[in-house]
């Protein structure tokens, strides 16, 4: 591309007022536009674990107390058990009391915690402002 | 008098500390003041994908006894690769935090005891 440019120097239309002036008003345009869509989205919690390290985004889920939070752990290293010994359908004597199926629907309802639901919704937000402004 | 004293220190010390401490649940730092919620940390939105995806494999697999996956597009998921991914949940979400804070009451009331 550089050198067919020098060696054939092609002429640019000269732009009039009014062309640059429109350029202007589209640009500041653009401008909110973006402020727009940075308004609209929803950034989680950031955090830094120093300079050279990437952020990382804080993801939460709820629980009643530290109780609640020692049980959805238990829950999540007994699935973990039950998958690395499926056959084997003997419940273990330390963990009588927590059956396959509570630790199951435990973490679905933990997962159902986390599910990114502000992300989507800016997404869609997001989406519905630029198809908008396309039309 | 003097252990009275004493005693409002360790106590003034004990409420300092849980004020100050990040990741208890429902102090200044947390981002709930009821502590209902427990934090762990993500990449990005694909990496916390990747998560729940392991979450929901190792339910499948805890329900299903063959651990097998119909959909085409869970054809690749391992049983290990979802429990590692899983145990790694949990070592985030272990209550660090919380030991810490028991360990220390448990340290400046002892030296309460003892003085």
């Amino acid at each position: 591309m550089k050198c067919g440019n020098s060696c054939f120097p092609i002429k640019k239309p000269q732009l009039n007022k009014v062309a640059m002036e429109k350029n202007e008003e589209s640009q500041i345009n653009e401008k909110e536009l973006l402020d727009k869509v940075i308004g609209l989205l929803n950034p989680r919690k950031r955090r830094y674990h120093g300079k050279d390290e990437p952020q990382v985004q804080e993801v939460v889920f709820k629980v009643e107390n530290n109780s609640e939070l020692r049980y959805v752990i238990s829950c999540l290293l007994r699935l973990c058990m039950s998958t690395i010994d499926n056959e084997n359908e003997l419940d273990s004597p330390r963990l009588p009391f927590l059956s396959k199926d509570d630790a199951v629907i435990t973490i679905l309802e933990m997962v159902i915690d986390i599910l990114p639901d502000d992300q989507l919704d800016s997404y869609d937000r997001i989406e519905k402002l630029l198809l908008k402004e396309e039309e | 008098m003097k252990h009275k004293k004493e005693q409002l220190k360790t106590l003034k010390e004990i409420q300092d500390l849980r004020k100050n401490l990040t990741g208890l649940l429902g102090n200044k730092k947390t981002i709930d003041p009821k502590g209902n919620h427990v934090s762990f940390e993500v990449r990005n939105n694909n990496h916390l994908l990747m998560q729940i995806r392991s979450l929901l494999h190792l339910c499948v697999f805890a329900l299903d006894g063959d651990g097998m996956m119909l959909a085409p597009k869970n054809k690749n998921a391992s049983k290990e690769d979802s429990i590692t991914q899983v145990l790694e949940l949990v070592l985030c979400i272990l209550p660090d935090s919380q030991m810490y804070y028991m360990d220390k009451i448990d340290e400046v009331l002892s030296k309460l005891e003892n003085s």
